[in-house]
């Protein structure tokens, strides 16, 4: 499809339906508030530009996981300047109300936290099948985006989880 | 985003990448001039050729890196591409770049070189032995730190598989 008003119509119905998740994932790139900010907008215009050449042989989810894990990758791998220091305050958390039901709150904030900065840590490939499962993707979709076997997803997120779940509790062991 | 920020991101995007473009043209043409035109006044023909070596080897280096970045991704490109296969060949481009080094550093080689001795005589032999030895210090270190990072990069594609 290239036509402008096929471009638009693909353009709204992906920032409608993925919208969300993409602001998720550019958080399990980017720590930083500002550049996450800007990998959100280089992700919507890169998805913009894509549906010119988007031709439906695969599902619309594919195309935008796809474009948004690309485009997310080409800038983790390059060069940074003034990286921000692990665990920086991210303002998103830092929205959620401290005070509504207490300490409950409190807990899940840090944990989510927390698993973010453990996902910051993984590898492109392995962030890429990490995320795509904390979407929900199933496996099989999660090979569609990725390039893998469905049956290699699934070791990975095995792996994976395994490796998130002991890093969880080992940081927790340290009394951080 | 709203449409319309996405429409007007696009086109800002496209005029800073041809402003982008335009000024580093003009900036590697201006240093191009003030090369040329110092060889042109130059008296010494050994260091009014080692000039222009190195003016050759700068085009040279222009050209490869031009290639380098002409192969940026595309935005059409991002949605068939999976994403395992779109890292490995970032890596494998990166790691293309920095493992073989003296394809760049040779090149500069003959230049520098002739234009350092051009005023050998003129110089005490100890300054000449520093100038030789820091010259080969740098161009290895250079060479040192490219081979580092392609090894790097050759072990991550492999993990891939």
């Amino acid at each position: 499809m290239s036509d402008a008003a096929g471009r638009e119509r693909l353009y709204g119905e992906a920032a409608g339906e993925f919208g969300a998740a993409l602001e998720r994932l550019a958080r399990g790139y980017e720590r930083d508030p500002d550049k996450r900010r800007d990998l959100l907008q280089e992700i919507h215009l890169a998805l913009w530009r894509s549906f010119a050449r988007f031709d439906g042989r695969c599902s619309l989810r594919t195309w935008v996981y796809r474009v948004a894990h690309n485009t997310a990758t080409s800038h983790v791998i390059r060069p940074k300047t003034n990286a921000p220091a692990f665990g920086a305050p991210d303002d998103d958390l830092e929205s959620i109300p401290d005070a509504a039901d207490g300490e409950s709150l409190l807990n899940r904030r840090r944990a989510l936290e927390r698993l973010y900065e453990l996902i910051h840590r993984l590898r492109p490939p392995d962030r890429q099948v990490m995320l795509l499962y904390l979407e929900d993707v199933e496996a099989v979709a999660i090979a569609e985006v990725t390039g893998l076997s469905a049956v290699n997803v699934a070791t990975k997120v095995h792996r994976i989880k395994q490796l998130l779940v002991r890093r969880f509790y080992e940081r927790v062991g340290d009394g951080d | 985003m709203t449409l319309d920020a996405i429409k007007v991101r696009a086109q800002q995007f496209d005029r800073a990448n041809r402003r982008t473009w335009a000024l580093t043209g003009a900036l590697f043409l201006l240093i191009l001039i003030v090369e040329a035109w110092q060889v042109w006044r130059g008296n010494n023909i050994l260091e009014r050729t080692g000039d222009l070596l190195q003016i050759a080897a700068l085009v040279y280096c222009a050209y490869q890196f031009r290639d380098y970045y002409a192969v940026e991704p595309k935005a059409a490109t991002l949605g068939v591409t999976a994403s395992v296969d779109f890292y490995r060949r970032q890596l494998a481009r990166q790691h293309e770049l920095a493992s073989r080094p003296w394809r760049y550093l040779v090149a500069f080689v003959p230049g520098v070189t002739l234009s350092l001795f051009s005023r050998a005589l003129d110089r005490p032999f100890a300054q000449n032995l520093a100038i030789a030895a820091f010259g080969v210090a740098l161009f290895l270190g250079v060479a040192w730190v490219n081979m580092r990072t392609a090894r790097k990069l050759r072990r991550e594609v492999d993990s891939l598989g």
